[in-house]
This record gives C-alpha cells, structure tokens and sequence, in this order.
C-alpha cells in the first residue's frame, strides 16, 4: 500500500509518494511534537470547583497519564486543554504560545481527541474520517482513507454503515478520524473504559503504537493504573479537581 | 364612528348583562347546592364573580374600542400579540441566547406570511374585526409550532450531545 500526502495549502489531496504501509502527511505537515503547558489552570461552574490551579508542563513527545477517583475533575481537565470547555482561570500553552491566540477550530486541529465513546455520526466510515480536513475544505482522498483505515487494523471498512461496527472497531474509527486532523498532540479520555478487555487492550496498543511512531505528546485520562503504567511516561494525579502528585510513573503510582 | 360605537354598545350591553344574569344564577344554584352538603364557598364564589365580571367589562371595553379603531391599530395589537407570544415560546428556551429575538422573527415570518398570503387572495378582508381575531388564531399557533420546534431542538441536542462534542474537537464550526 502506498502513502498519500494532504497539501494544506490548496486544499487538495496528493498522490502516493512512496510505497510505506503507514499514512503520513504531506511534506511540512508532519506531526512535531508540541509542549503543552497548563498555567494555574482552573475552571469553576456555579460554585463548583471542577479544575483548581494546575501548573503542569508536558514536554514533546512525552505522554502523561492523568489519573484520580470518580469526579476528581481528570476528564474536566483534559477539555480545557482544547478549550472544549473554557477556563475560568489560567490559561495553556502551545510550544508556548497561550491557546487563546489561536482559533478554536485550529487549536482542535493541532490538538486531537478521542473520547470514551467513539461518538461516530450516521453514515459510512469513510464520511466519519473525512469529516475533520472536510471542516476546512479539504477532501481526502480514498486512498488516504485506506491508509488511515489499515493503520487502525480496518482495512475494507470504507463503506460499511457504522451502525454495524462493534464498540472495538467504532473506537478505532475514532482514532483513524482523529488522525485524519494530523494533529500535534493527542488527548485521550479514556479511550478503553467503555469497551471490553480483548477490544480495550487492541486499541491500547494501537494508541501506544501511533504515538510512539510518530512522537506525538500526549494526554490520557486513565482510571486504570496499570494502563498508565504501560503507557505513560509520566502521571499526575488529580483529586477534587487539584494536582496531588505528579512525576514519573513508577514512582507517582508505587504504592497505588 | 363613536356614534356608531355607542349605537352597538347600547344593545351588547343589554345582552351583555341577561348573559353575566344568567351566569350569576347558575352561579348562585351552584352554592345552594353546596351548602346543601354543607360546603361554604358563598365568599369566594361572591368575590370571584364580582372579578370576573369586573374583568370582563374591562376587557370587553378595551376591545371594543380597539376593533373600531384603524387598521393600523390591527396591525400594532397583532405585533403586541406576536411579541407576547414571543415571550411565551421563549421560556421553554431561557438558556439559548437570544431565545425571545429568535422566537419573535420565528413567529412573526411564519404568521406574517400565512396572514399576508390570506389578505393577498382575499380569504380574510382588511378590517380590524376580522383582522385581529384571526390574526391571533394564527399567531396563537406560530407560537405552538414555535414553542415545539425549541422543544424538539433542545430534545436533540441533549440526545446528541456527545456527537456535537466529538464534531467539535475535531474543528467543527460551532456556528
């Protein structure tokens, strides 16, 4: 299978260049790994602390595992890194530009998400993964569908009705439509918890494999600590919406 | 056109009063019965009839006096209407900015245009009598639909919440 290129600049869809099995965007759209940095971040709804003054720096390329109880604010969190929600207080950095510079829609760009669900729209999963570059104007082409698809372990489902995906592979669209945004960095909220164990280590090692491949820094909101043992460089842990403890893995969740 | 107005008002009046009579006695039936069985509502059965009435000479006065006016005055009891009905259709949405703006051109478009496309073929006539009671029909239902169009928006957006999410992360226009 062959490589296909996205040309951002005329909204057009290039041709293979080259005959790797992995997609990969075109030349000066590759992913570099991006600084994310949180400074006193907080977010309050009506009198209710969700996020409380977290300072936190994730350097490039490294992936951070946020981890705590049931409402300590982990997924809350993770939506004020691309202003899903908006912070009440502090504000984000990218490669130390503060996010509100940037337009919401290409912050989301530059900053991809895969969520608990795979929340896919009705129809094919080809439309599902063109979606995002669609929201620019641009149009991926099917061979680049193809590619994003085989990456995920999908190959063949272009056409298939996602009423008809299980919860493993619906996840794995959802990871292959994120990817189509050729994002900087990824969040991840618990991108395993819905599904079953056979599913949810599929697509952990093919979340670990992607990033790792393409040094993607990264965010994953975990109530599993022995996923964060697998996957993350570092982990923080959250507690009523304030940082308690933050370092390398094996240290932060020794005695966990 | 007072004349007129006073010539009218001389024989509704008459009707007027043999109808709040006749309401009044079956009113009064009404507690006899009652106390009959021993339940005392003759206080608040006096009172609500005196408002009532009292209201309804009020009201029917204010009408009377409006649809013998122009037809500019129709037009301005049917923006009133429609701006009341604005405000009704409006609270099923007070957490959407903008509701009561929204609902208003909603519904004034929709009745707009249905009263235009009737006075325009002739099926109603430009005066204030038929003008506004109809006009209010019609409005009375643009807010229904209204009212029900934010019911069924509200309905979806919260059944779909997690699709607009997911739409939104990956650059969706908000808009």
């Amino acid at each position: 299978m062959s490589a296909v290129t996205v040309t951002r600049s005329t909204g057009s869809i290039g041709d293979a260049e080259s005959s790797e099995a992995t997609w990969r965007p075109s030349k000066g759209l590759e992913p570099q790994a991006i600084a994310i940095e949180t400074e006193h971040l907080s977010r309050t709804v009506v009198d209710r602390v969700l996020v409380s003054d977290i300072t936190v720096q994730v350097q490039p390329g490294e992936v951070l595992a946020v981890v705590g109880p049931s409402g300590a604010g982990k997924s809350s969190f993770l939506r004020l890194l691309n202003r899903l929600d908006e912070p009440t207080g502090g504000t984000v950095r990218l490669k130390g530009q503060d996010y509100r510079e940037l337009a919401p829609r290409e912050l989301r760009r530059r900053v991809g998400m895969v969520m608990q669900m795979a929340y896919l729209f009705p129809g094919t999963v080809a439309a599902n993964i063109a979606f995002g570059p669609w929201q620019r104007g641009e149009r991926l082409a099917a061979e680049q569908i193809d590619a994003l698809l085989e990456r995920v372990g999908l190959p063949g489902y272009q056409e298939r009705d996602v009423s008809n995906l299980s919860g493993g592979e619906a996840q794995r669209v959802s990871v292959a439509r994120t990817l189509a945004n050729v994002p900087e960095a990824l969040l991840l909220d618990e991108p395993t918890s819905a599904l079953d164990d056979v599913s949810a280590r599929g697509i952990e090692e093919l979340v670990l494999s992607i990033i790792r491949e393409r040094r993607m820094t990264c965010v994953i909101v975990t109530h599993n600590t022995a996923q964060a043992h697998r996957i993350a460089d570092r982990t923080m842990i959250l507690q009523a919406g304030k940082l308690v403890a933050i370092g390398p893995t094996k240290e932060v969740l020794r005695d966990r | 056109m007072i004349a007129e107005l006073l010539s009218t008002l001389h024989s509704d009046i008459a009707m007027g009063m043999a109808q709040a009579a006749g309401a009044i006695v079956l009113c009064a039936a009404v507690v006899l019965l009652c106390r009959r069985f021993a339940v005392h509502v003759e206080r608040e059965t006096a009172i609500s009839l005196v408002r009532g009435l009292v209201q309804m000479v009020f009201v029917g006065m204010v009408l009377a006096v409006l649809l013998h006016g122009n037809l500019l005055v129709g037009v301005l009891i049917l923006l009133a209407m429609t701006f009341a009905a604005a405000v009704t259709a409006s609270r099923r949405a007070q957490d959407i900015k903008g509701s009561l703006l929204l609902s208003f051109y909603a519904i004034a478009a929709g009745s707009g245009v249905v009263i235009a496309g009737m006075l325009a073929t002739g099926t109603l006539t430009a005066d204030i009598a038929v003008l506004v009671p109809v006009g209010s029909m019609i409005i009375a239902n643009a807010m229904n639909a209204c009212a029900q169009s934010v019911e069924r928006f509200r309905a979806d957006v919260t059944a779909h919440v997690g699709q607009i999410e997911a739409g939104l992360a990956l650059g969706a226009d908000p808009a």
